[in-house]
């Protein structure tokens, strides 16, 4: 079978001993998607994830009613703008930033305290997880419409999503005042049961329905690995036609495979449902070419403002030069530095926006002319 | 967090089955209860020795109700009563150790992680 950017993957030995082979999980997970699978599905204790031989499956399967994508998700949310910056928690002291940025973004982790641990080399889970719920409070979201990022370090989110009736996670969160939250990004990784991954699918999109009971507008993550797995999303967008927007965290897709991959699955959707926006976290600039016309339908939220001002890294700009963009070590204050940060960014993201529009125009015109 | 090709090695989980959902199981999940009690790593601090390098792997022993750290034949720690128990209860679970040397701030440990 070809994955979903048409690089061959042999089926493997552990292919035909993962229980969706044999056509246990259709049509929800299809056999020939075992031919990916890489390692052993034997998994006893679920670490990382839930296979399809674990001892847990059922309890796993009745939380998100089976593996069928039938959750039914309305929110409709206002109109974005193509850059939203992402705050964290060292922000507080950020003043009021101005009207340019209408809408930010603020990410999992900065609004729990305790939810994970970083010991002797690992990320552990935290005992007592709490939610920030006075964060939003700062100055700096002032006026603000903020989207909460449900993303981060797995021991996070698995951690945050088994605690989540008992911390209240819902019910607290959803007094907030968030314009909307995106689902929790689950991982789905290369080579892994078949299973475990539609699992995955649909745990983010049950929590995006949890969500939605909580009185929070819910923006889907979307993640796919494979071409059965996008026309199932492209299905379950084409039965919630309220949903315009989800979202894909790009920060651990590090490699020009995995980044490739990301930009198939949004042409992928993108071009067979025009109506959807996409909001791409930790997306690198440079590869944003490779949406072509559908550069419209990308929205960018960026955390990297923030973590180089927090770093005294400055972001210069050097427009029409082929260096464009540098970091230097500055001693501007922090808050200085963010907003410097976020102009700039911005002002590159216009840019690259502006040059793919113009070679979109100027082959329209060819095509005319021709 | 994420989807690709490899996972974080320092982001290693194990996903506890649901709390509050019904299942045709009497015993609870084996998961639930390793993740309970076998910590995800943990670092011992460890003598210098001439084996004490940076990456180098560590061999546990039991010895008696505690567990001896030697690096090539040499010993270089042990561990505590409490790690012993958990060492010694994670193992009847089938859960063991891994451990190599680690060096942070000049300070030499023996760092050890979960293979579940």
């Amino acid at each position: 079978m070809q994955d979903f950017i048409e690089s061959h993957k042999s089926p493997s030995l552990f292919s035909l001993s993962c229980e969706t082979s044999t056509g246990k999980f259709a049509p929800y997970v299809l056999p020939e998607e075992s031919s990916t699978v890489q390692e052993s599905c034997e998994n006893p204790y679920n670490l990382n994830v839930v296979t399809c031989k674990s001892p847990d499956l059922q309890a796993f399967l009745n939380e998100v009613d089976g593996l069928e994508m039938n959750t039914r998700v309305n929110s409709r949310i206002v109109k974005l703008p193509h850059y939203m910056p992402v705050f964290d928690k060292n922000v507080s002291h950020l003043p009021t930033l101005s009207n340019d940025f209408p809408v930010v973004g603020v990410s999992l982790i900065d609004i729990i305290n305790n939810g994970i641990m970083h010991k002797a080399g690992s990320l552990h889970e935290g005992k007592e997880p709490a939610i920030r719920s006075s964060l939003l409070e700062s100055p700096c979201f002032d006026n603000k419409k903020i989207i909460l990022f449900t993303s981060g370090p797995d021991s996070l989110i698995e951690n945050i999503w088994h605690k989540r009736h008992r911390i209240r996670y819902f019910e607290i969160i959803s007094g907030m005042g968030l314009l909307a939250a995106t689902g929790f990004n689950f991982s789905l990784i290369n080579g892994e049961c078949a299973f475990s991954q539609g699992l995955n699918i649909k745990r983010s999109l049950q929590s995006c329905l949890e969500y939605e009971n909580s009185g929070i507008a819910a923006i889907p993550h979307v993640y796919a690995l494979n071409s059965h797995q996008a026309r199932r999303w492209v299905d379950w967008f084409r039965s919630n036609p309220n949903i315009e927007y989800f979202a894909i965290n790009c920060q651990l897709q590090k490699s020009t495979h995995d980044i490739n991959q990301v930009i198939a699955l949004i042409n992928y959707i993108l071009g067979r449902l025009p109506r959807l926006h996409v909001i791409l976290q930790g997306f690198p600039y440079k590869r944003l070419k490779d949406f072509n016309a559908l550069i419209n339908n990308i929205h960018i939220a960026d955390a990297s403002p923030v973590k180089n001002a927090m770093g005294h890294r400055k972001v210069l700009l050097y427009p029409g030069t082929k260096v464009y963009k540098s970091l230097s070590q500055s001693n501007l204050s922090v808050s200085e530095l963010i907003l410097n940060n976020i102009d700039c960014r911005k002002v590159m993201l216009d840019h690259e926006r502006a040059k793919i529009n113009n070679v979109k125009k100027s082959s329209g015109l060819l095509k005319k002319v021709s | 967090m994420g989807s690709g090709t490899d996972r974080k090695k320092k982001d290693k989980t194990i996903i506890r089955t649901p709390e509050g959902t019904v299942t045709s199981r009497i015993v609870p999940s084996r998961g639930n209860f390793v993740a309970d009690i076998c910590p995800v790593s943990f670092d011992v601090k460890v003598k210098p020795n001439i084996w004490a390098i940076q990456g180098a792997s560590i061999t546990m022993t039991k010895n008696g109700s505690r567990y001896i750290l030697t690096i090539s034949g040499e010993e270089i720690g042990s561990l505590n009563q409490r790690l012993s128990a958990i060492v010694a209860n994670c193992g009847d679970l089938g859960i063991r150790y891994s451990g190599k040397i680690v060096i942070e701030k000049e300070v030499i440990h023996a760092r050890f992680h979960r293979i579940a």
